[in-house]
């Protein structure tokens, strides 16, 4: 977390006058907190991302170019699509297209040269390294070998394959343009109503694909997987679990937190005294080490559904311990004000006094401490499901997506399993960077007036 | 300060024990045991499976089996490791001093890192250096720490950057070196690791260090030792830096918790034979006792974590005095 009540970017002194007479006319706190917020520019940019974000993973369907858990088993650790712009043979730009990719070699080629020595004046071979190339056809692959040579000048060459890869079928292959607001091939529901209608696909082929059909062309923008899923759309719907879970997390540890600290600030006493322990030994625990054996614990064959709930439950359960601390200092203060004094003396019942006297004036904080926890509780299950202990295959998150590259010879030939990675770290740099601005925002010390 | 320490040992007993309770009941929440697993194979009769049981007293009900352990543990005995039928004291004991290495390098790592970068950035705040600083601090704390790992790997693997390994904690001739190098050994095996583990305490430190040094910066003792005319240098650290850096040490045991908890990916990741390994291989084949001496021992960590940073705390600051 990051600490500091220093503003930004705050230089325009001379409009400070207007600004802060501007800000006398609004009345309302959190008003006056929105328009300081819309002043911090890293955290409207980080929020503008997380709208983007949101928006995509919610409307997953209509991005997609798959579903995520659909199969095509022929095209496995398929590499990210190149999309071309330019016409092979002319050069010039055109409509996007793309070709099908079939699995060819990578060759390696040595050249060898003869290279006179400059002191003693003997002939030596000297062997070069002139890189690599992927190619599907083996007479293909030897007059490139022979190109590469003679661009070297080389008096002799060797190549051979190193490794099986995915190469664009430039020969056999048509041409798939890119179109959009087109047809999938498959329905889908969303809000209960079937559909196939697609933001962009792929179009007609410019002539019949001669492979298959599990053979023909898929648009793959961010590669595939071991099982050939398109990593893409999996980044989209896998961002639903990503992003919502740790909204759902904080709602849930806020409560818990306000509620027990709330209840223990308000009896005191010996109350205050054993809710305080029980709230202790929650935080005496390395948070990671229980999230391991409380997740450990749900059996494997459970619902999706259900399981991103009980998932859910545990990381709030894991999380509400500094609160509801912080929130009991709080309480213990403003209870003895006037106006919990007056509410009692009307009869009011404990828990009403709590909850609708006492708690609402611990808001602003608990906003600002929501917003700055939600990045770790998106930490934490990306770091559950990368160890196989949060949301289970088939369903994608981006923790688990991730865990495809950990073994690292997979990882090695196939880097686009990182990609996941960099959603991750995008979602919780735009909330931290919101977190930082909303904390600033409702601090009243801070200069961003 | 004796009576204050003692007054918080007395404190931590029941905490240990709660938390021992929670961890007992919450791992035997699990449907089916360690038992159960081996019943898969068809090889092992019910009559040898229900002995197993007995002997591990598996057939007891839970309570009778938490205070049965409980009575171990005032011993020092945490029982025998299931998979492993070796004492789990054996089996941990290394496991924790690994990770205790790698938080300690790491924690050097990004002290010696985030404090003058800290400094630098309070005394240079708004200009284009701290802003690129501020930067590197929101990739340091947004970053996962398995993803930078895998990164990290990633990049090792395509390089072979130094040389250095990608996984483990030794090598497999270590047996053969000599002391210096087998120091060199473990040396190059925790780079990665200490790298990761140390970025993201690193960003949040230097952070803290700029806001505090701040703060420091415009007191009124600041400008008066400037008004006498004492140079920038003795200033910043004779004067502001001194009364900066106090906060600081309460940070310190806080991100003792933060590293146990990240360690325990990054030490996946790497395959460190750590705490967290451990726990993580002890969770998914419920052998229970190592699995409740590693949230045992992981809590036990973060508490004299807390109360070392407390100490430090008065031992620096004259201001705090415990009686």
């Amino acid at each position: 977390m990051t600490q500091g009540t220093e503003g930004y970017e705050h230089r325009e002194l001379e409009d400070k006058g207007k600004v802060m007479e501007e800000e006398q006319m609004m009345r309302s706190p959190l008003k006056l907190a929105w328009v300081r917020l819309k002043r911090h520019r890293m955290a409207y940019y980080g929020g503008i991302v997380l709208a983007i974000m949101y928006f995509s993973v919610i409307l997953a369907p209509f991005y997609a170019p798959h579903a995520p858990t659909d199969l095509y088993r022929q095209k496995s650790y398929h590499p990210p699509v190149k999309i071309n712009i330019r016409c092979d043979e002319t050069g010039s730009l055109t409509w996007p297209y793309i070709y099908n990719y079939q699995r060819g070699n990578r060759f390696m080629v040595y050249g060898y040269k003869d290279e006179v020595d400059p002191m003693t004046g003997e002939i030596r071979e000297v062997e070069l390294d002139l890189g690599t190339f992927d190619e599907l056809d083996r007479t293909r692959a030897f007059e490139r070998a022979e190109e590469i040579a003679a661009e070297a000048g080389v008096d002799d060459f060797q190549y051979f394959p190193v490794m099986r890869v995915w190469v664009e079928d430039k020969e056999k292959s048509p041409r798939y343009p890119l179109t959009f607001f087109t047809r999938g091939e498959k329905e889908y529901t969303f809000l209960g109503i079937k559909s196939d209608f697609k933001i962009f696909g792929l179009g007609e082929p410019t002539f019949e694909d001669p492979y298959i059909a599990a053979d023909s062309a898929r648009l793959f923008l961010f590669g595939s997987d071991q099982f050939g899923r398109c990593t893409f759309s999996r980044i989209l719907y896998g961002g639903r679990v990503s992003l919502f879970i740790g909204f759902g997390a904080i709602m849930i540890s806020t409560a818990i937190g306000m509620l027990f600290g709330g209840l223990s600030g308000f009896y005191g006493g010996w109350v205050d005294n054993l809710m305080m322990r029980i709230a202790e030994v929650f935080m005496a625990f390395p948070a990671f080490y229980l999230l391991m054996a409380l997740t450990a614990v749900l059996p494997l064959e459970m619902a999706p559904a259900t399981r991103f709930f009980m998932i859910t439950l545990i990381l709030a359960l894991v999380g509400w311990g500094g609160l509801a601390r912080v929130i009991r200092g709080m309480v213990l203060s403003i209870r003895q004000q006037d106006f919990s004094e007056a509410a009692r003396a009307l009869g009011a019942s404990d828990l009403r006094i709590v909850v609708k006297h006492i708690l609402p004036n611990t808001l602003t904080y608990v906003i600002v401490a929501a917003t700055i926890s939600i990045p770790s509780f998106i930490l934490m299950e990306a770091g559950l499901s990368f160890i196989g202990l949060g949301i289970q295959e088939p369903q994608p998150s981006w923790g688990n997506m991730l865990s495809a590259a950990q073994q690292i010879r997979v990882l090695e030939q196939h880097p686009w399993l990182l990609i996941p990675g960099f959603f991750i770290f995008v979602g919780v740099l735009a909330f931290s960077l919101l977190g930082d601005g909303i904390r600033d925002a409702f601090d009243p010390r801070s200069n961003l007036s | 300060m004796r009576t204050y320490l003692l007054r918080r040992f007395i404190h931590v007993i029941p905490l240990i024990i709660g938390v021992s309770m929670i961890s007992f009941f919450v791992l035997n929440l699990a449907p089916g045991d360690y038992v159960a697993q081996m019943a898969m194979n068809p090889d092992i009769s019910p009559r040898l499976l229900a002995q197993i049981r007995a002997e591990f007293g598996l057939d007891q009900p839970v309570w009778v089996q938490y205070f049965h352990w409980l009575g171990n543990i005032l011993t020092l005995n945490f029982g025998q490791s299931f998979a492993f039928r070796i004492p789990v004291t054996t089996l941990i004991g290394t496991r924790i001093l690994n990770t205790l290495i790698l938080s300690f390098f790491a924690i050097l790592f990004s002290w010696i890192i985030a404090i003058p970068l800290g400094i630098h950035a309070a005394i240079f705040r708004y200009s284009f250096r701290d802003n690129i600083l501020t930067f590197f601090a929101f990739f340091g704390i947004s970053i996962p720490n398995f993803f930078l790992g895998l990164l990290l790997l990633y990049f090792v693997v395509r390089t072979g950057f130094l040389g250095l390994p990608i996984g483990g904690m030794t090598s497999w001739y270590y047996d053969e070196l000599g002391f210096f190098q087998r120091m060199a050994d473990v040396g190059k095996h925790l780079v990665l690791p200490v790298i990761v583990l140390g970025t993201a305490s690193l960003a949040g430190l230097m952070r803290q260090m700029r806001g505090q040094m701040m703060d420091a910066m415009s007191q009124d003792y600041v400008r008066t030792a400037r008004s006498k005319g004492l140079s920038d240098r003795v200033v910043i650290y004779k004067h502001a830096l001194r009364n900066a850096i106090n906060p600081l040490i309460t940070i310190f045991g806080f991100s003792i918790s933060g590293l146990l908890g990240g360690a325990a990916l990054t030490e996946i990741v790497f395959s460190y034979p750590g705490l967290g390994t451990m726990m993580l291989e002890a969770v998914r084949r419920q052998d229970l006792h190592v699995a409740m001496a590693g949230l045992l021992m992981g809590a036990v960590l973060l508490i004299v974590g807390n109360l070392i940073a407390d100490i430090l705390l008065a031992v620096v600051d004259p201001r705090i005095r415990y009686d």
